[in-house]
């Protein structure tokens, strides 16, 4: 569904726009390289994770939106809110990611593990 | 818009400010997530949630297996319930358990596949979204999909997930063939040959009859398809509807609250060359209906008139692809969901009931309601068995809002046409009313407790809902 508010008459634009409060969806990143291929060498484990779970959104051919492993400028104004900002995002969801992102069973140790390595830490 | 009317519309707008700050839409009365707790090791537990944030469970245990010898030892000696997760798009509480919490992600991936006959064996765990460029580098495509693909395989083919189309039947409709490991530890290989009742059983069990670790799927050779999207005008479009589903590969409309055009969209096979869908747009156009419904709630026909503006004239969207890029949109608004099945021929008059019931007595919502249609099957807990071809109705609520008086209301309409719910999506329907809309409740009940005598898979929503509480 495409529903274009921009192409209205500009006077409901503008009662549309000046609502603009509410959150909207968050814009795609540019395409990255995975950390895999930029950081250093990733814990196998972590890496198996990250396929199994968190790469369906963060791969950077995907259309969701999400911060695209291995970018590191997607990541950087994230990281400077403190993990444990993102931990309680991750948990609770935030804007188009789930709660728990797609890792049911993971603790907070993997949440983070996974954060460091999408983000090339 | 003249400016007569920009100026009533800001006025509305500013005049509504006060109000809708007041209003928050049932938000106090939602479920609230347990507090996380502090495990053995130290560290927190963390209560598991659904995709939408309403349903919450603090398990005692997290299942990771391995193999299916380990998923069998711990059926048996894991505590109890034991539910299957997978992607948690279900709205309905399949899975909430103070027991054990059971992922099968390493249970993922391409297994085998025939070329001739056009079958491919995954792992239950694995994703929809996966599973698309795997058949596709081996030349299949699934025959439909749903509109999202972040779930498993087993998660969508326990509900009975489907897509659209009516000669396209929902997911579990191509399963050929299943392993089922059951709580006693047994593992069954099921098809329509071997273990035929736990086969037509188990392609859409809820989870409850033990864990599935493998499907194997039919399917067509892979593909591209043409997604086309337009506006039309409400009662035209309702007028086309059955034409458009014959016409089509695959068809769906959706009705956006308060606006007289609604949204089109069909599928269907082509050769031309790729011409990619593009960014998402989506879910902006949803929080966009969101702010229209913010501000203009108590002025329907302000709202109809600004809505029918913004809809008018827009360019079709085209797009062609690999159809495991056509199928699914990427869904950022959350939200919560009931969703019945209804014979085909009962899909617009209970629309029409719908839509009266959401303008004269909902002002509040402004989601999509989707409009889809199935073709039937005969699988013994399907909503669509029996139907040559099912008509389904879905009304969502965002998520931050409380659904229940909303769904409350119109799910009496889907009752009135002895509709079905689909079993991943919020409904309130009881182990009697279901015994009368599926002729094989009792063979389906009589099953489960053969193969699961202890009951260790049912938690006290699948208690109840099979009458067992």
């Amino acid at each position: 569904m495409s529903l274009r508010f921009g192409s209205l008459p500009l006077a409901c634009a503008v009662l549309l726009v000046a609502c603009d409060r509410a959150p909207s969806a968050p814009q795609a990143t540019p395409a990255a390289q995975s950390a895999a291929q930029t950081g250093a060498p990733a814990d196998p484990a972590v890496v198996r994770l990250y396929e199994q779970t968190c790469r369906a959104c963060h791969d950077p051919r995907a259309r969701t939106g999400a911060p695209a492993a291995g970018d590191a400028q997607a990541w950087a104004p994230r990281l400077a809110l403190g993990m444990d900002v993102l931990i309680e995002r991750t948990i609770n969801g935030y804007r188009g990611m789930p709660p728990l992102g797609a890792c049911m069973d993971c603790s907070e140790d993997d949440f983070v593990a996974l954060i460091r390595y999408m983000a090339g830490q | 818009m003249n400016r007569r009317d920009f100026l009533i519309a800001s006025l509305a707008a500013a005049g509504s400010l006060g109000l809708s700050a007041c209003d928050d839409r049932g938000a106090a009365e939602m479920p609230k997530a347990p507090t996380p707790t502090t495990g053995p090791d130290g560290k927190r537990l963390l209560p598991w949630q659904n995709w939408s944030g309403y349903l919450h469970a603090l398990p005692t245990r997290r299942l990771v297996p391995q193999s299916e010898d380990e998923l069998a030892s711990l059926l048996k000696s894991a505590p109890a319930p034991i539910r299957p997760v997978g992607a948690g798009h279900s709205f309905t509480a399949l899975v909430p358990t103070a027991g054990s919490l059971l992922s099968l992600r390493n249970f993922s991936g391409l297994l085998a596949h025939d070329a001739e006959t056009l079958t491919a064996s995954f792992g239950a765990g694995t994703r929809l979204g996966d599973v698309g460029p795997a058949l596709d580098a081996i030349g299949q495509a699934l025959a439909n999909m749903p509109d999202i693909d972040s779930q498993t395989l087993s998660g969508a083919i326990a509900t009975a997930t489907h897509g659209t189309g009516r000669g396209l039947g929902a997911l579990h409709s191509y399963v050929t063939g299943l392993r089922l490991v059951t709580p006693r530890g047994e593992v069954l290989d099921c098809s329509a040959e071997r273990n035929p009742q736990v086969f037509a059983a188990a392609r859409v069990s809820l989870g409850s009859l033990g864990v599935i670790t493998q499907l194997t799927l039919r399917n067509v050779p892979t593909h591209r398809l043409r997604r086309r999207v337009w506006f039309e005008p409400l009662e035209q479009l309702l007028e086309r509807f059955d034409e458009l589903t014959r016409q089509h590969h695959s068809f769906e409309m959706y009705y956006l609250p308060f606006c007289s055009t609604a949204v089109a969209i069909a599928i269907d096979p082509t050769d031309a060359p790729i011409s990619p869908r593009g960014e998402e747009q989506d879910n902006d156009a949803v929080m966009q209906l969101k702010r229209a419904r913010d501000w203009l709630s108590w002025w329907p026909g302000l709202r109809r008139r600004v809505l029918d503006l913004a809809t008018q004239d827009l360019t079709p969207e085209d797009a062609v692809d690999l159809w495991y890029r056509i199928f699914p949109s990427s869904r950022e608004v959350r939200f919560n969901e009931m969703e019945y099945h209804l014979d085909a021929q009962a899909l617009i008059p209970a629309f029409r009931r719908v839509r009266e019931c959401i303008e004269t007595r909902h002002h509040a919502e402004f989601f999509p309601i989707e409009l889809r249609v199935v073709r039937g099957d005969d699988a013994w807990l399907s909503p669509f068995q029996g139907h040559e071809v099912s008509g389904s109705i879905a009304i969502h609520r965002y998520h931050l809002e409380d659904p229940l008086p909303y769904f409350a209301d119109i799910e009496p309409i889907f009752q009135s046409y002895d509709g079905r719910p689909h079993w991943g999506k919020m409904h309130t329907l009881d182990a009697a009313r279901l015994a009368s809309l599926y002729p094989r409740w009792a063979d389906f009940l009589a099953l489960r407790a053969e193969l699961d005598p202890e009951g260790r898979m049912l938690n006290p929503y699948l208690r109840t809902l099979f009458g067992l509480a």
